[in-house]
């Protein structure tokens, strides 16, 4: 495991105008990243707030430039660089702050500015929690937002059983079904129960959901 | 302030720094006439040394380029040079003889006699008063190590007091060319960079620039540490060495164009770990291992402890107190404070030489390429 100050040397190999710097003892990693996309070039102030239990927890990282306004992708807080998991999911295959900026910030600073010239595709994902729904929905290929809730309860702690029936409807088991998109979900270490509680609430609150969620939804007992 | 006009107005202002704290030319010329005619009088034929065909040259921070002027002016330069026997080989001397043969000549010039220090350890020193004082080492090839190559083609012996009084048959080794090529070699990229765009500038050949007229981020660096630690340790007989300081931050620079990241990187680079080995302090010479700058910290472990509050309290000058400051008079006020220069005036006019400053643009590759979010869906 490489000291912060070790990889704030590898990330500055790379962002040369990116510090290390401790303000009421939190660590940050301030700078300015420049980026040529196609010849379009662009700066961004950032700072990256580094937690007390990095590398476990996910560094937040927020724009000190006001160059991209509060109306694009953003928290309270931060920028929101992606669905949570997928951003998890992206941080997890090496939790270092190179490979967070190489392909989380720095990604989203070149997906601004294209959108920002004009030059932007389509939206990939929602924000928020019902980007959080679209995109289990789709890794678990239903639209049965019982079914997203109940493979989700599999994914606590301890929670996984591969003999058991699989709670998509195909009768078979989950080890025969789901269970591989399970098991390399739960190898993310992500905490699912956060999101699962965060969907639960938001569709028990959504009086204006379509109607079939609605009905599956409120049919199904509380456990 | 972006940043990065944080780093670039202090690059400005360190660099301004350093040419505050250069040697001025005229001493420079001066210095280097006064060892000319050093080597010339025990070259002469009349000299008993010139059948060895001696060759002086400079070793240290004045070959080097990282001289910075003394704190006060009643101290004065070291000027460090090499007295080098080529055509004496070790076995037809010892290092009694050989610290004597160079000493009587040097005597036998009755000016030489009248400025000459009593005998140092490995060197014979002339004081020029109120000027600077030359040291000169003498010195023969060591044939073993020669043989060897690359940076050991420069291998040399030298002499040492203690060792000649215990009688010791073994003679130090040293190798200050080698160190300098080395030195050299960690800077070549952005010297070369420097020289053409001087060259550039002036309307003249590269050739036609000499060599002491660039001055690299590493040497600025260098420079600034340096006065840096002579103001830490004003008052104390603990200050680091400047070999030490040399060789680290030459180690730790990778061509960085930005003087402040280069002052930025070698101070965060520098980690208790980095001068260790298996429990001992070991900072070797990159030309001879065997050559340990650090050794004294092994027997005095106020040096560490002193050399790491200096570590501390340079990155707290330079990494921490100068890139929270958003106005470049602040950035000024620090560096005048701390390195006790005098940056009175015109900040943000040009550097004296143009420093390879502009940012390198980050392409996107294709692997970490994103749709961008939405911004008509509204939850």
């Amino acid at each position: 495991m490489k000291s912060i100050e070790e990889q704030c040397l590898e990330l500055r190999r790379k962002y040369q105008y990116l510090y290390l710097v401790t303000r009421a003892k939190k660590q940050y990693i301030i700078g300015s990243i420049f980026i040529d996309d196609q010849g379009s070039k662009d700066s961004y102030e950032i700072e990256i707030c580094i937690p007390k239990n990095f590398p476990r927890q996910i560094p937040l990282v927020t724009e000190v430039g006001s160059k991209i306004p509060q109306t694009y992708h953003r928290n309270a807080d931060s920028l929101c660089l992606e669905i949570p998991l997928t951003e998890w999911e992206i941080y997890h295959k090496d939790k270092t702050l190179l490979n967070y900026v190489d392909n989380l910030v720095f990604p989203y600073l070149v997906a601004y500015g294209r959108f920002a010239r004009g030059d932007g595709e389509p939206a990939q994902h929602a924000h928020g929690v019902r980007g959080k729904i679209d995109d289990y929905s789709k890794r678990f290929n239903t639209n049965n937002l019982v079914i997203v809730l109940d493979l989700l309860r599999f994914l606590f702690p301890r929670n996984y059983r591969e003999d058991r029936l699989c709670p998509c409807g195909s009768q078979l088991r989950l080890c025969e079904c789901h269970g591989a998109i399970l098991s390399t979900l739960n190898s993310t270490g992500y905490n699912f129960q956060a999101d699962y509680k965060e969907i639960r609430s938001y569709i028990e609150n959504a009086l204006f959901l379509k109607e079939e969620y609605r009905s599956a939804f409120l049919l199904r007992p509380k456990r | 302030m972006s940043m990065y006009d944080r780093a670039l107005i202090s690059s400005r202002l360190l660099e301004k720094s350093a040419s505050e704290l250069d040697i001025p030319e005229s001493r420079y010329i001066e210095a280097e006439k006064h060892y000319t005619a050093v080597g010339e009088w025990l070259g002469r034929a009349d000299s008993a040394l010139a059948k060895y065909s001696p060759e002086i040259y400079p070793q240290g921070s004045f070959s080097l380029g990282t001289v910075i002027k003394p704190i006060t002016d009643r101290d004065e330069y070291d000027v460090d040079l090499v007295c080098f026997l080529n055509d004496l080989p070790q076995k037809a001397t010892s290092q009694a003889q050989l610290k004597q043969m160079v000493g009587d000549r040097i005597k036998q010039n009755e000016t030489y006699k009248s400025i000459l220090d009593k005998e140092g350890r490995r060197c014979w020193t002339l004081n020029y008063a109120n000027e600077f004082h030359l040291d000169i080492l003498p010195s023969i090839t060591d044939e073993q190590l020669r043989s060897s190559g690359g940076l050991h083609s420069d291998a040399i012996l030298i002499t040492d007091k203690n060792m000649i009084e215990s009688e010791a048959s073994e003679w130090p080794k040293s190798n200050p060319r080698g160190y300098i090529k080395w030195f050299k070699s960690r800077q070549s990229q952005i010297f070369q960079v420097l020289k053409s765009s001087i060259a550039e500038a002036q309307k003249v050949t590269i050739d036609e620039i000499p060599d002491y007229r660039i001055k690299t981020p590493l040497q600025i660096a260098i420079q600034i540490l340096k006065r840096h630690r002579d103001e830490y340790f004003a008052k104390s007989n603990d200050k680091p060495i400047s070999i030490i300081i040399t060789t680290l931050a030459a180690s730790l620079y990778r061509g960085q164009g930005e003087i402040y990241n280069a002052i930025y990187d070698i101070l965060q680079g520098i980690d208790v770990n980095m001068v260790k080995q298996s429990d001992r302090y070991y900072i070797p010479n990159p030309t001879n291992n065997c050559e340990n700058f650090a050794d004294k910290w092994n027997e005095d472990p106020l040096l560490p402890k002193a050399f790491f509050e200096w570590l501390d309290a340079a990155k707290g000058t330079f990494c921490s107190r100068v890139l929270m400051k958003s106005e470049s008079n602040d950035i000024r006020k620090i560096l005048t404070e701390s390195l006790r220069v005098n940056l009175c005036d015109d900040v943000e006019a040009k550097p004296r030489m143009s420093i390879a400053s502009a940012p390198t643009y980050i392409k996107p590759g294709n692997t970490s390429e994103r749709k961008p979010w939405s911004m008509d869906e509204k939850y």
